[in-house]
Parts: structure tokens; sequence; C-alpha cells
């Protein structure tokens, strides 16, 4: 491996943990909120949340250009007011990442809450807890596991993605180029034995991923 | 003291709505009260609904307070109403152990409701569960988590106790002790007590009225001879 490849691992790692850290921070409570209060119209917010699960990543790619290109509405607005370009930038990859892991964790988080037994809330409502003690000390760890599981699928999936981050953030070596597009990169090129090892190097981080949320939980899983 | 919980014009908007039609009173004086009637008479929803865990537009009211509405008239929240519950299931936490379970409300309930260490660990003798605390609820027998139950929603000191089917794990041994153990203390700690039960020894026993519910209405009422 050359030391670009490298700089691609240790940036697809950066990516896919800030990728992952988003997507928890945005999806945990909108997962929470559409298991525990239904409401009219969730069945809207759940589709879109998944699309991206569906869509093809070039077309999700596409879509965030629409949206967080430098032409675009948003990225305008985050270009005048932040000085903030996505595009051709890893702040991008990191977009495009957490966007197309988001339904991994989201469905995954919202299946976990909704597992959660009403009864067991109320139980600790009825004990004189408030809704915030009653998110942390049951309904949270009750669905600890089907959390980190999503968490860590979204993980894995932001680690590999391609498509989406080709499109957004572009290919830029040392700025902007993984390890899934150094391995494309490798592939084309045919250096075989760096590919090979791009390829070893990310199925161990996703084979020690998996293996980390299957682990028991001490406290908190069921 | 005179103790008084109404339940009136009370209909349950939740799943069944215009089934019950309830216009329970408890007698004045009397520390327990038993809730009885046939499997699917409602006799759960109905602890339910005093509790304010289904929405209704019931009027709970004990000792002439209202329970269901706060003093600017705004539905009460579960937490603010001083009512307890023990689950026939008994609804313990899985992932916490005994002592946990117990504390529960001792931890992380509003101050004002928290029961001081002492009367906890008097709770807890009361209840003989102290040689049960360090260990976790899945190496429980049904009427060790019954125990237990019972001393989570206690700790919790709530003014009026919920109890369905509160020691039917329990071996008849242990449950006329268990039982005198709650009368005791409730009456210590001045609780009303509604609980539901199918044994006339129990009712006999603890309960001074009887509520004989059927298909979600009051059929009978009175002392336990008159209603058994």
């Amino acid at each position: 491996m050359t030391a670009e490849d490298y700089t691609a691992i240790i940036l697809s790692l950066a990516v896919a943990l800030a990728a992952t850290i988003s997507v928890v921070c945005v999806g945990t409570p909108i997962a929470w909120y559409i298991a525990k209060k239904p409401f009219r119209g969730a069945g809207l917010v759940v589709a879109i949340s998944t699309l991206p699960l569906v869509l093809p990543p070039t077309v999700t790619g596409y879509l965030l250009l629409e949206i967080f290109g430098r032409r675009a509405l948003v990225g305008q607005f985050l270009e005048q007011q932040f000085g903030l370009v996505l595009v051709f930038h890893w702040s991008g990859a990191v977009l495009a990442a957490a966007v197309t892991s988001f339904p991994l964790y989201f469905v995954s988080a919202r299946s976990a809450f909704a597992s959660v037994d009403f009864a067991y809330e109320q139980a600790a409502r009825l004990m004189g807890c408030s809704e915030w003690t009653v998110f942390w000390r049951i309904t949270l760890p009750l669905s600890i596991r089907g959390l980190v599981a999503g968490g860590v699928l979204g993980f894995v999936r932001a680690l590999g993605d391609f498509g989406a981050t080709l499109m957004v953030a572009g290919n830029i070596p040392g700025r902007t180029r993984t390890a899934a597009l150094a391995l494309y990169d490798a592939t084309i090129l045919g250096e075989a034995a760096r590919a090979r090892s791009l390829v070893a190097v990310l199925g161990a981080v996703a084979v020690a991923a998996i293996w980390f949320a299957g682990r028991p939980i001490s406290k908190g899983g069921r | 003291m005179a103790q008084q919980v109404h339940v009136y014009q009370s209909k349950v908007c939740y799943s069944i709505p215009g089934r019950f039609e309830l216009d329970l009173e408890l007698k004045s004086n009397q520390r327990v009260t038993a809730l009885i009637g046939p499997s699917g008479a409602g006799k759960t929803t109905i602890l339910k609904l005093i509790a304010g865990w289904l929405e209704s537009n019931s009027t709970i009211a004990l000792n002439g307070s209202r329970l269901d509405l706060n003093r600017s008239g705004k539905v009460q929240p579960l937490r603010d109403r001083g009512v307890g519950m023990v689950f026939q299931d008994d609804l313990l936490f899985p992932h916490l152990d005994v002592l946990d379970n117990a504390q529960f409300a001792i931890k992380y309930a509003r101050s004002e409701r928290r029961m001081e260490p002492f009367v906890f660990d008097s709770l807890c003798e009361n209840f003989g569960i102290v040689h049960l605390l360090g260990r976790k609820i899945f190496n429980l027998s049904g009427g060790e988590r019954q125990r237990v139950g019972l001393v989570r929603a206690l700790a919790a000191r709530p003014q009026l106790l919920l109890c369905d089917e509160p020691v039917s794990a329990v071996d008849r041994v242990g449950r006329t002790k268990l039982l005198a153990n709650l009368q005791s203390w409730t009456e210590r700690e001045q609780i009303v007590v509604i609980m539901v039960t199918h044994d006339h020894d129990e009712i006999r026993r603890m309960a001074g009225h009887v509520w004989h519910i059927d298909a979600g209405r009051l059929i009978a009422e009175g002392s336990p001879d008159s209603v058994i």
C-alpha cells in the first residue's frame, strides 16, 4: 500500500466516525419520537428517512449536489453565512456517508425503541420519574442493543460508501479519496496487491465492527 | 381518618369507548378495598384508569382532592398523582438488579417523594427481600419478584396503592404473611389500597369494602360478607 492509501484509510475511518456520530445525534430523537409518539404524517417521515436505502447511491449523491452544491439554495446559504463549502471537501464526504447510512441506523433505532414495553415506561412514571428520566433510565437501556447494532451497521455502510461520496466530495488524493475510492483506483490501474491490501483492511474493520455489535452488553441488554 | 376514592362519570376513551360506566366510591374508613369480578370484567383496566395510565374523561378523586387534574385544571402527569401500582406480571425492570429496582423511586423520583434510607431498610426487612438485594432479576422466583415489586411500589411513597393480584405467585403460607406485612405497612404509612384478587379468604382478612365488577359495570358493593 502507498502512503496515499494509508491516508485514504485514515480519512475513511474519520469520515465514517463523523458520519455515524451525526446520524446517531439526528436519528435517535427522530426514531424515538416516531416509535413512541405516533402522529399523522409519520409514515412520510419514515419513507423519506429510508429513501437512501433504496435509491442508487449516485442518485443520492446527485440529489445532495442539488441541495448542497455551490449553486444550490442550501449550499449558497452555508457558504455565505458560514463559509462552508461541502462540495469537493471532506465534509461533503461526511454528508454523503451520513445520508446513505442514516436509514440503517434509523430503522434499527426505531424498531429498538418500539420494542420497549410501554408498561415499563408507565411504571417508571407512576414512581415519580420525569420523561427525561424515563428515557435515560428505562427506554435507552432497554433499547441499547438495537441502537448499537444500528450504529455499527451505519458505520460500516459509511465506511464503504462509494457512489454518493464520489458525486459530492470527488476523488482528490489526500483530501477526499476514501479507502473505497482508493480501491477503485487500484483496480482500474491493475495494481492487484494494493487492491487486495485495501480489501483486507476494509474487510477487517467491517468484521471487527460487526463482532463489536454482537457482544453481550452487561447492563441494558435484554 | 376518612378515606375516599371517587371514580365517577367514567368512560374509557382509550380503546373501548363507552364500555366503562362507573361510579365508584371508597367508603369512609376503608383502608383496603377489594376489586373482584370474572376474567375480562375490566378489573385491571379500572386500576389503570384510576392510575391515569389510560386516557379517559374519568374523574378520579382521593379524599376529596382530584388526582387526575392539577390545581390549574390541567391533566395531572402520572408522576405527580401519588398513585402506586403493583402489577400482576410485576414489571420489574430487567436491566436492573433487585436493589436498583427496589430503590428506583428513591434514586429517580422527585425529591419530595423520596423515602429516607432507614425507612427503605425497614421496608425491605418487612417484606423479606434483604437477602435478595444483590441478585439479578432473572434469578428470582415468581413470589420473590412479587415481593420486590411491592417494595418498589411502596418505596415511591404513594398515597393510593393499586394492586393487581399482587401475591398470586406466592405460596399460601407466604401469601398470608406477605399480605399481613402489606396491611401493617399501609396502615403505618396511611396508604389507601385497592386490590384485585380472586381469593375470598384474602378479601375477608384484608378488605373492609368490596367492589364487584362485571362487563365494566359495578354490579354490587359492600362489606365482604354481603358481596361474596
